[in-house]
């Protein structure tokens, strides 16, 4: 229990360092707050000098035209306005600070997030948990940082109080400090138990998350209508919140009845106290002034207890939190210790895929299975396949966003492990087969390719690779051209067709003028028109790089250099399309299909 | 003058919010009266307690002061041991209570946030078209409640805790202050009034702010999601877009700082300056009473009981402004909320009286006649006069270029919008007079961008719960599907997607099939399929090419390709251009015509051709 307390301890003092290092305007509210923590303490002691002053007046007036009673009574309205002028200004303040503070957490979040390498991994649903949680913690962590004020706080207006009962009278101070510590034991044990079940409860609140995003999303909206299936959907948000009800319920009932026990037991404990000190006023061992100084004490500790066990319980919980989110950051990201920016190899050999196998994580079956093959620079190769043989991994593989599980693949002579990740993807250029459509500008979507495309010789580049593409068509007949914001969430935003998409994808990929291109299903949703231009252009552009193709459509392999075939994760067959076809293996027939789809014989 | 003004204004404006609130307050009572009854309760009695423990202090000091005159003249009720032991009791009561309302509010939190999103839910579901979806203030509503929805019961019903909490404790003592002298404690009440005030016309003034940044908050948020979601996180690595979009969210955010902090600055120099008022009304009572005491005209335990009253009363005065500072954003979302909730529905229904019904299975005659069309804020005109036949249970194929319409053409016959002018008419009955709900399931359509459920097969499939296997493997056949899902571990009942633990990503090819057999299994009498074969490999699209002829066997159809090669198998083919139909026929007539269509097919076929011819030389 005492490590865990001091871990607790230890993040604490993190969010603190943090504030100091991000926001220490922060810390002098904190301060601030902390310090009017005596407050209570002083109010007490003013309100016996208040009465005494009156019912036992001393000899002489501390202050010579004014009785004391005033004295102290103007002094404790003073106390009183500058107490409350910190604590509203500091709650107004603490807004500020918590927005600005998600500023730095977020952005803390996004570079570690997106500074990871590999995609599969990525993916995986306890990564998108471990994101989620160490998300949430990056924005409890200004309430983590006001919890603290609070307590300490609390801390200080307790500690402060005790001192004035000890001094008068030590077994008062015990008869209500005392009751109070188990108490608070308990509730952090419970606020731990509650942190836990939120963990547990995460896969629910996500797909909760999930499913009302299907419910009220835009993209998914016109199939749920046509399907009616709403309800349905409805139906499992429903079942998946009751549960959630009833983990909560089960630990709540728990909660409450140990705080009902123990709590008692706490406020029985000031009771006592109080009676107490009656007692004393009945024997008449203190004076009136006495009883009202350690009834409001007494009274005011009692609360101030409650409240630094109920912070203390909170605030553990919030440390949980915060908790995820440090630890998160500091993963380090798998990156190559050294890192080559360039090869300086010579010779025609551009990449060599040797012996590669990869499975997917918590896969057993592979997706790649001991494939090997070499690329020169400037050929243009075509990867062909059914469904599921393993194309789009091995592109994945060449531009590392994957690592394989066995081989190597060296690209320019060097292992592609052995090159710094961020020069390799420059000499890249990409069009995905489920390319992103981000929620910007026309422009910005071609020119995500050049990191936005700000700088000067950026844009000619991407007006012309967006007029090789066909999306100066597209430019044209939307209301602002190519600041046109696309995606309709957003304010003028326009939707475009798939198509008018895959023009743009195509786009961003040109618009590097890259070495070597990978193109996966480049064409799928165009019309005969735009895809034959499309492709002749291809032609022309790739003619000085090295394209790698990806795609069903057979109708581009015979203007390739070489065709690699892929079945169940193997590479079949190899060679030119001419070679292929006297082959008549996989190849051929898979052609074959296409030609009788197109000009099927005479019956 | 301004203040008495503004206290009406502030005071009608609180009267406008009452209506919402009692509405969402009943949505979060619904599941459990009783719950909701019995926190109000508690709350209400809880709050009495600081009066009642007040008083019997006041007695205790009056009966330790007078029992050093005259021990035995007063009974034993009053006898200070015996108050001290009331007060304990009533001290274990408060903490008790106060426990017990926790209790009693997180779980009618969370009962009430169930409630609350299950009426958000409807109120979306209920919207038939995709009207209000169009519209950026409908998006920027749904994030905002999407944001917020778990926080909104919770605050809602702190707020109302708070503000009864506070009258009744406000009202408890005001009635003790009454004993010492009946202005005091309007004089502390009124003076209070314009710290509430300030931080009421400060909290409007951060809700105009608040609807004002509500966008670039969205954007802000989106941001942030590309780069921390996994749906980009590939191109994310490939282009180094992190920086790049880091920059965009602090740009947006930036922009709402510009227009929060100077609200924020204005509302802490006044409530300093209302603070100062209140400190002031608060002070002079209180020094007052000090003199009364002096003078001996009240006795010490009056003293401290009007002196602890005066303070608990400035404190409530100021806690109620602090909480109606600090709910600002509750106010707002229930607004919010309330839009929401009243979101009239986007398409006019028929009546039921005149409305047509007709049986999902049966095969349609479909005729489009003069349609126009422009999407709402739009300009141009999408569909402009197309007239279109599907003849009872055979197929048409619609072919045109990016943007002719086709995709729009679909919507409208799904009667998710309505056209500008121009009908639409199933069996000869306009669509529009058609009972809805016979209407969409009359349709079995496979959109170009289908969604992939992150749900088990047979649920992708069939989109309900605890259906017979037979329907969904049959359909699963036909597809094609079946053949890759039946050797998994657990076929049908396998997770799909990557979005939750131990579900099985599937490849574009094996999702359209999927996708194909959801459609199938729907049994209606309409099949649309746009762009079914787009991801497919040759395989399974010769398959589909086979079978065309039998899955549309007896349905009406009507298909959106670019892939020639599967659109010479329909029964019809419409050329469409520029929003009309332009050429019409089968594959060989088109072809003879020497159109468009010729043009397009000999494009896309001709490289075939030249190859197979090659290749035959050899």
């Amino acid at each position: 229990m005492p490590r865990q307390l001091l871990n607790k301890l230890k993040v604490v003092v993190r969010v603190w360092r943090f504030l100091y290092k991000y926001q220490k305007y922060g810390l002098l509210w904190g301060v601030a707050l902390v310090a009017i923590g005596l407050y209570p303490a002083i109010a007490a002691w003013l309100s016996k000098k208040i009465i005494d002053s009156i019912f036992q007046p001393p000899p002489e007036h501390l202050v010579s035209w004014l009785p004391d009673a005033f004295f102290f009574g103007i002094t404790y309205g003073v106390l009183t306005l500058i107490h409350g002028i910190i604590s509203t200004s500091s709650s107004i303040e603490l807004v500020t600070l918590k927005d600005k503070n998600t500023r730095i957490t977020d952005q803390l979040l996004m570079e570690r997030a997106a500074s990871t390498i590999d995609v599969a991994a990525y993916a995986l649903a306890q990564t998108r948990d471990q994101i989620r949680l160490a998300s949430m913690g990056g924005r409890a962590l200004p309430s983590c940082f006001t919890g603290s004020v609070e307590l300490l706080q609390n801390f200080v207006g307790t500690i402060s109080l005790s001192i004035i009962l000890i001094y008068y009278h030590p077994l008062v101070a015990a008869i209500v400090l005392i009751p109070a510590i188990p108490l608070l034991f308990s509730q952090i044990k419970i606020r731990a138990n509650t942190f836990a079940a939120l963990a547990y409860k995460s896969p629910l609140y996500r797909q909760m998350h999930y499913l009302l995003e299907l419910m009220l999303g835009n993209a998914t909206a016109k199939e749920i209508r046509v399907y009616r299936t709403g309800s349905f959907f409805l139906d499992k948000y429903t079942k998946a919140a009751d549960e959630v009800i009833k983990t909560s319920r089960d630990l709540r009932w728990k909660a409450t009845t140990s705080g009902i026990a123990l709590g008692s037991l706490a406020a029985a404990g000031i009771g006592g106290a109080y009676i107490y000190i009656i007692y004393l006023a009945t024997t008449n061992t203190i004076g009136i002034g006495d009883v009202v100084m350690y009834g409001t004490s007494v009274f005011y500790a009692g609360g101030s207890i409650r409240y630094l066990v109920q912070n203390a319980s909170i605030l553990s919980a919030q440390v949980l939190s915060v908790e995820k989110f440090f630890s998160y950051l500091d993963q380090q990201p798998a990156e190559a210790a050294t890192s080559k920016e360039s090869s300086d190899a010579t010779g025609t050999e551009e990449w060599a895929i040797d012996n590669v196998s990869y499975s997917y994580p918590e896969r057993k079956e592979k997706a790649l299975e001991n494939v090997s093959f070499q690329i020169r620079s400037k050929e243009k190769i075509a990867i062909v396949g059914l469904n599921g043989a393993g194309k789009t991994t091995l592109m994945k593989l060449m531009l590392r966003l994957l690592d394989p599980d066995a081989g190597a693949i060296r690209f320019r002579g060097v292992n592609l492990k052995a090159w710094n990740a961020r020069a390799l993807r420059k000499t890249f250029g990409v069009v995905f087969q489920d390319f992103s459509k981000f929620k910007l500008t026309l422009y910005e979507n071609i020119a995500v390719a050049l990191n936005g495309g700000s700088a000067s010789n950026h844009r000619d580049a991407v007006f012309s690779a967006a007029r090789v593409a066909g999306v100066d068509e597209i430019a044209n007949r939307i209301p602002q051209g190519y600041e046109t914001q696309l995606g309709k969430e957003f304010l003028n935003g326009t939707d475009l067709s798939g198509g008018q998409w895959q023009r743009i994808a195509l786009a961003r990929g040109f618009v590097r003028n890259a070495d070597v291109i990978f193109l996966d299903e480049p064409t799928a949703s165009l019309d005969a028109k735009t895809e034959k231009a499309l492709i002749d252009q291809l032609m022309v552009l790739a003619q000085d790089k090295t394209a790698i193709m990806i795609s069903h459509r057979l109708f581009v392999t015979p203007m390739v250099d070489r065709i690699l075939v892929l079945e169940h994760g193997r590479l079949v067959e190899e060679g030119t399309h001419q070679q292929l076809m006297k082959f008549d293996g996989v190849y051929a027939e898979m052609f074959k299909t296409q030609v009788g789809m197109y000009w099927p014989s005479p019956q | 003058m301004t203040t008495i003004a503004a206290f009406f204004s502030e005071s009608r404006e609180l009267a406008r919010n009452v209506p919402a609130y009692i509405s969402i307050l009943r949505i979060i009572s619904a599941g459990s009266r009783t719950l909701f009854v019995a926190c109000l309760l508690v709350n209400v009695l809880l709050a009495q307690l600081p009066a009642i423990l007040a008083y019997t202090n006041q007695n205790v000091i009056d009966s330790l002061l007078s029992q050093g005159r005259a021990p035995h003249s007063i009974g034993p009720l009053k006898a200070p041991l015996f108050l001290g032991g009331v007060y304990l009791g009533f001290l274990v009561t408060q903490y008790v209570g106060q426990l017990v309302l926790v209790h009693l509010s997180e779980m009618l939190t969370e009962t009430g946030s169930k409630q609350i999103h299950t009426e958000i839910i409807k109120s979306a579901i209920r919207l038939e078209g995709l009207y209000y979806f169009e519209n950026p203030a409908f998006h920027n509503r749904r994030s905002l409640l999407e944001r917020d929805v778990l926080s909104i019961p919770m605050n809602i019903l702190r707020f109302a805790i708070d503000i009864s909490s506070i009258s009744v404790t406000i009202l408890g003592m005001v009635l003790l202050l009454f004993m010492l002298h009946p202005l005091i404690p309007l004089l502390i009440v009124l003076s209070g009034i314009p710290d509430v005030l300030a931080q009421k016309k400060a909290h409007r003034l951060i809700y105009e702010g608040i609807k004002e940044t509500a966008p670039e908050e969205r954007r802000k948020e989106y941001f942030r999601s590309v780069l921390i979601d996994e749906e980009h996180a590939k191109e994310v690595r490939l282009y180094n877009l992190a920086g790049f979009f880091i920059n965009k969210y602090n740009d947006a955010f930036e922009n709402v700082l510009d227009i929060v902090m100077p609200i924020r600055r204005r509302q802490i120099k006044n409530s300093i300056l209302s603070r100062l008022l209140l400190s002031l009304a608060t002070i002079l009572p209180y020094l007052w009473t000090i003199g009364k005491a002096v003078r001996g005209e009240i006795t010490p335990g009056h003293l401290v009981v009007f002196m602890t009253a005066i303070v608990v009363i400035q404190q409530q005065m100021a806690r109620t402004a602090q909480t109606l500072a600090g709910h600002q954003d509750v106010i707002y979302v229930m607004r919010e909320l309330a839009a929401w909730l009243r979101m009239k529905p986007d398409l006019t229904p028929a009546p039921v009286a005149v409305q047509v019904r007709r049986k999902p299975e049966l095969s349609p005659q479909v005729r489009v006649s003069n349609l126009w069309f422009k999407y709402p804020g739009s300009e141009r005109d999408v569909l402009k006069g197309l007239d279109l036949e599907i003849p009872k249970g055979k197929s048409l194929a619609i072919v045109g270029k990016n943007g002719s319409g086709k995709t729009t053409l679909v919507k409208l016959l799904c009667r998710l919008y309505d056209p500008a002018q121009g009908t639409i008419y199933y069996d000869g009955a306009d669509i529009r007079l058609m009972n809805l709900d016979d209407l969409r399931n009359s349709i079995a359509i496979i959109f170009q961008d289908f969604i992939r459920y992150q749900f088990t097969i047979k649920e992708n499939i069939a989109l309900r719960n605890g259906q017979a296997l037979n329907g969904v493997s049959e359909a699963a056949v036909m597809a094609g599907a079946a053949e890759f899902i039946e050797p998994l571990p657990q076929a049908y009942d396998t997770l799909l997607g990557n979005q939750f633990s131990g579900g099985r990503e599937l490849s574009g090819g094996q999702w359209q099939r999927v996708a194909l057999a959801r459609a199938f299994y729907r049994n209606a009498g309409l099949l649309i399929l746009d762009e079914p074969t787009a991801s497919l490999d040759i395989a399974t699209e010769a398959r589909i090419y086979a079978q065309f002829k039998k899955m549309t066997e007896g349905k009406t159809s009507l298909l959106i390709s670019h892939r020639l090669s599967t659109v010479r198998i329909a029964d019809h083919i419409a050329v469409i251009d520029d929003g009309k139909v332009i050429e019409l026929g089968d594959h060989e007539s088109l072809m003879g015509l020497g159109g468009i269509y010729n043009e397009m097919f000999v494009m896309q076929a001709e490289r075939f051709r030249q190859s197979s011819s090659a290749s035959a030389l050899i």
